[in-house]
C-alpha cells in the first residue's frame, strides 16, 4: 500500500464518518416519522376493523345461504317447470273448451236452420192442406230438437275447463307460494329487503294433476269402472287385483 | 227416480250448475247444492231426504273424502249412495274413496252420458 493509497483509504473513512453522523442527526427525527406513519396506520387499521368484522360475518352468513341455495336449487328448479307447464296446460285446456263449444255451436247454427226451413215447409203444407207430409217434418222435427238438446249436454260437459283450469291455476300459486317462502327463510337474516307478501292459496281446493285431457279421464274412468265392477262382482279382492288393472 | 232429492257438493259455482243442469235434463228436478263439506253435513241433516249425493274432492274447509267417511260413520246415512265427482284418478286416490265408501267415481272431465250411467248404476244395484 503505498501512500497515496492510505490517502484515499482515509477520504473514504471521513466521507463514511461523517454520513454516520447525519444519519445520528436525523435518526430521531427520522424515528417519530416512522412512529407517526405506524400510528396512522393503526389508527386507519381500528378504523376498518368493525367494516372488516361485518364483511367477515357477512361472507359467513352468505356461504351457508349460498350453499342452502345450492343444495336447494336441483329441487326447486324443477318447480319452475312444472310452474309453466300448469299454465301451458291452462291454455290448452281453455282452447280445448272453447273449441268443442264453438264445434257444437256451429252446429246447433245449422240444426236452427235446418229446423227452420223444415217448418216453412210444415207452414206450407197446412196451408196447402197436405196433412201427412206435415206431420213427417214434425217428427223430424222433433228429432232434430232432441240433437240439439245433446247439443247443449256437450256445452254443459265442455264447461268443466273452468273448474279444472281454476285447479291448475291454484296449484301453480302453491309452487310460487312455496318459492316465495323458500326464498323469504333464504335473505331473512341479513337483508332488510322486502321480497313480497305472502301469496295466499286455497290449500285443499286443488289437484296438482288436475287436467283438462278427454282421452285420459276416458282411460281413467275404463279403469275405475273395471274397479268399481270387479269389487261389486268379487272379481277384485286384493291390492294385486287392482295393481293389475292401473299398472 | 225424479223424486229423488240430490245432493250435489262442489266448491265451484260452476261445476254445481254443469251438475245441476246435467240432473236436470236426465229427470232430477230436486237438487240440493253445498259448496263444502261443512255445508254439505249440516244440508244433509237439515233435509232429511237426500238420496244420492255427488260430491267433489277437493274442497275448502272440509274435502269430499273426509265428507264421505262422515256420512258412512253416520247410521242415518250409511246407505244413501255416493258418486265421487273428481280431477282426481290415480289408484291410490280411488282405493281410497273406496274405503271411505264411495258407491261409484267418476273422473272430470267427463261426459253427461257418464254421470247418466253411474246415477243408474247407484240406485239399481244389480
Amino acid at each position: 500500500m503505498t501512500e497515496r493509497d492510505v490517502q484515499k483509504l482515509l477520504q473514504e473513512l471521513d466521507q463514511v464518518r461523517s454520513q454516520v453522523l447525519m444519519f445520528e442527526a436525523h435518526l430521531p427525527e427520522m424515528l417519530e416519522e416512522a412512529k407517526a406513519r405506524t400510528k396512522a396506520h393503526l389508527l386507519a387499521f381500528e378504523e376498518s376493523f368493525p367494516k372488516l368484522r361485518h364483511a367477515v360475518e357477512f361472507v359467513g352468513q352468505v356461504v351457508p345461504t349460498i350453499n342452502r341455495m345450492i343444495r336447494m336449487w336441483p329441487e326447486k328448479a324443477g318447480s319452475i317447470p312444472q310452474a309453466t307447464s300448469n299454465l301451458h296446460k291452462v291454455t290448452e285446456a281453455t282452447e280445448t273448451a272453447t273449441t268443442e263449444i264453438m264445434d257444437v255451436v256451429d252446429g246447433i247454427m245449422a240444426h236452427i236452420g235446418d229446423l227452420k226451413a223444415r217448418l216453412q215447409d210444415v207452414l206450407e203444407g197446412i196451408r196447402k192442406g197436405g196433412q201427412k207430409s206435415c206431420d213427417r217434418t214434425l217428427e223430424e222435427v222433433v228429432q232434430d230438437l232432441d240433437s240439439v238438446n245433446d247439443s247443449l249436454f256437450q256445452i254443459l260437459s265442455a264447461l268443466q275447463f273452468q273448474d279444472i283450469t281454476a285447479q291448475q291455476i291454484e296449484a301453480t300459486k302453491a309452487i310460487l307460494a312455496e318459492l316465495n317462502q323458500e326464498l323469504k327463510a333464504l335473505f331473512k337474516g341479513f337483508t332488510r329487503m322486502e321480497i313480497g307478501e305472502e301469496v295466499e292459496v286455497r290449500h285443499g281446493t286443488f289437484d296438482r294433476q288436475a287436467n283438462y285431457d278427454r282421452k285420459e279421464a276416458k282411460v281413467k274412468q275404463g279403469m275405475i269402472d273395471r274397479v268399481f265392477e270387479g269389487s261389486s262382482t268379487g272379481e277384485i279382492v286384493s291390492q294385486d287385483d287392482i295393481d293389475a288393472i292401473f299398472d | 227416480m225424479a223424486s229423488l232429492k240430490v245432493l250435489v257438493v262442489d266448491d265451484s259455482v260452476t261445476m254445481r250448475r254443469i251438475l245441476i243442469n246435467i240432473l236436470r235434463m236426465v229427470g232430477f228436478d230436486r237438487v240440493v247444492e253445498a259448496e263444502d263439506g261443512v255445508d254439505a253435513w249440516a244440508k244433509l241433516q237439515s233435509e232429511g231426504d237426500i238420496g244420492l249425493i255427488l260430491t267433489d274432492w277437493n274442497m275448502p274447509n272440509m274435502g269430499g273424502l273426509e265428507f264421505v267417511k262422515k256420512v258412512r260413520s253416520d247410521p242415518r246415512f250409511r246407505e244413501v249412495p255416493i258418486i265421487m265427482v273428481t280431477v282426481r284418478g290415480v289408484k291410490e286416490d280411488v282405493i281410497e274413496a273406496m274405503k271411505a265408501g264411495v258407491n261409484n267415481y267418476i273422473v272430470k272431465p267427463f261426459t253427461p252420458q257418464v254421470l247418466r250411467e253411474k246415477i243408474e248404476k247407484v240406485l239399481s244395484p244389480v
